[in-house]
């Protein structure tokens, strides 16, 4: 079975359904997605609708990140990139973490989704794709599946944790120490029924 | 096409930044510098994380392989564990 190499995102300008190539990050794409680096990069738009710095990954350090994953096989971190060649969306992830659900089980971990701030209703009037986040958790879900981690995905939300429970992520006694975030996870029975959904299986 | 994409409103503009814990780590950890191509990468993971698999050669035997011996262990792995393939490599 080969990996997943692209998913499907709604164009809003046209109201149809695109490809976007799922690439492994680099440090080229990685500087771009940076609030600090080089301009121009996914920040760089002159009229938000709310100010881009209250967003929580407006610092994130891309570059840190891939540094920090870099050469370690149970990490990885990719873009998804539309034809015209934009990033527009990112995901960094772990492969083999413990499963909150069945301790005898692994999972893949979620460390981090960020979606273009051109794509964020919050952010701008007109949003250019939708679907971008859950198009990287689809494949997060999908990469689970292809690692025999029967699809199981954990990650801990900022946010909108309905999302979530709707797709039927599953709350964990696991927590993060420092922020009391609460780690959710997609046990690999609702996981298979979602690869079944998209037509994935 | 992704019957789930349609009309999707995007819910998760940003996910995660918060630590894995201690309890949740991976058992394949930080120990081992990965292969520098992908598929050699995979490959290596997925009979890391299933070492029960009787395999005939050992990890160091992957750099003597052409990529569709790769492929085809891939497929093999899949076989013995009924890990169905994806339908399409577009999600």
């Amino acid at each position: 079975m080969d990996p997943a190499k692209s998913v499907w995102l709604y164009e809003c300008q046209t109201g149809t359904n695109v490809k976007a190539a799922v690439e492994p990050m680099n440090r080229e794409s990685a500087k771009w997605l940076c609030s600090d680096w080089v301009e121009p990069n996914w920040w760089t738009i002159s009229d938000f609708l709310s100010p881009p710095d209250e967003q929580p990954d407006f610092h994130w350090d891309w570059v840190a990140l891939l540094s920090r994953d870099q050469n370690k096989p149970g990490r990885r971190a990719v873009c998804l990139r539309t034809e015209d060649g934009i990033i527009q969306g990112a995901m960094v992830y772990r492969i083999g973490v413990n499963s909150a659900l069945n301790a005898e089980k692994k999972a893949v971990f979620v460390d981090r989704i960020a979606t273009a701030p051109s794509n964020r209703e919050e952010l701008v009037a007109m949003p250019g794709f939708r679907g971008v986040g859950e198009a990287l958790l689809r494949y997060a879900v999908a990469e689970s599946w292809f690692y025999t981690l029967g699809g199981r995905v954990n990650l801990f939300p900022v946010a909108n944790v309905g999302f979530y429970v709707n797709r039927n992520f599953q709350r964990t006694s696991v927590t993060d120490s420092e922020t009391n975030d609460i780690l959710y996870e997609l046990s690999a029975e609702d996981a298979e029924s979602w690869l079944r959904d998209f037509g994935g299986l | 096409m992704a019957k789930s994409t349609q009309h999707s409103n995007d819910s998760i503009s940003v996910v995660g930044g918060s630590d894995l814990p201690n309890s949740m780590d991976p058992t394949c950890s930080d120990d081992f510098n990965a292969p520098a191509n992908d598929l050699d990468r995979r490959l290596y993971l997925l009979m890391k994380l299933n070492p029960d698999i009787d395999l005939s050669f050992r990890l160091d035997d992957l750099a003597a392989m052409d990529d569709s011996t790769k492929k085809m262990l891939i497929g093999d792995i899949h076989s013995l564990l009924n890990v169905a393939p994806l339908k399409s490599s577009t999600l």
